[in-house]
């Protein structure tokens, strides 16, 4: 699964321990997801809209899709 | 005093650990059968609460790392250190007799497979565990 985060993240001049801080979880997981190595449950990935402020599929795309 | 998300997040684990390791050792100190038994069961008990006060402070990712490690690299590790033992039974049994436990009694043969097998488990687990996240580095 494809996703902009990285992009959002340089938007609002955010580093990864400043996303990973409002979604309380480490540098590390959002390190994984923002290459795409791991999808977050729909859970997080909700989280994640909330604080972009963004509809999950502004950020997450299906590559299969 | 205000803890970072980060200290959040790894002071569980450390305290954990640490807590466990006290109660494994206080547990070895104690001689008499029935409070050996008691204390045995009250470390386990409270390591288990530790433990899940622990998996609570994991995010998602840390928690996958986790279940992945333990599924692939326990259960290697542990079919690992079943064919070793088969083998060394089978092909050097001085080996199993002499070398490795350093008695021959059936108890501490016992304890040789017992911790054999769980220590096979422990090295499959951080084998996986630490590749699982090099990888999604």
């Amino acid at each position: 699964m494809k996703n902009r985060l990285k992009v959002l993240r340089a938007e609002r001049d955010w580093s990864q321990g400043d996303l990973a801080d409002r979604l309380g979880v480490s540098r590390q997981s959002v390190n994984a997801i923002e290459t795409g190595k791991y999808d977050p449950s729909l859970p997080l990935a909700f989280k994640i809209a909330r604080v972009f402020d963004l509809p999950i599929e502004a950020i997450f795309q299906d590559e299969a899709a | 005093m205000a803890l970072s998300p980060s200290l959040r997040r790894t002071l569980p684990i450390v305290l954990t650990l640490v807590f466990a390791l006290l109660l494994g050792v206080s547990v070895s100190l104690v001689q008499h059968p029935v409070a050996f038994l008691a204390w045995a069961v009250i470390s386990l008990v409270a390591t288990a609460a530790a433990s899940i006060f622990c998996w609570r402070a994991l995010d998602e990712v840390a928690r996958e790392a986790h279940k992945t490690a333990w599924m692939w690299g326990g259960s290697f590790g542990m079919v690992v250190a079943f064919l070793a033992f088969i083998a060394a039974e089978h092909h050097w049994p001085h080996l199993l007799e002499t070398g490795l436990g350093g008695g021959r009694s059936p108890a501490d043969l016992v304890e040789l497979g017992l911790i054999g097998v769980v220590s096979a488990q422990l090295v499959g687990y951080l084998l996986v565990w630490a590749g699982w996240w090099i990888a999604k580095r």
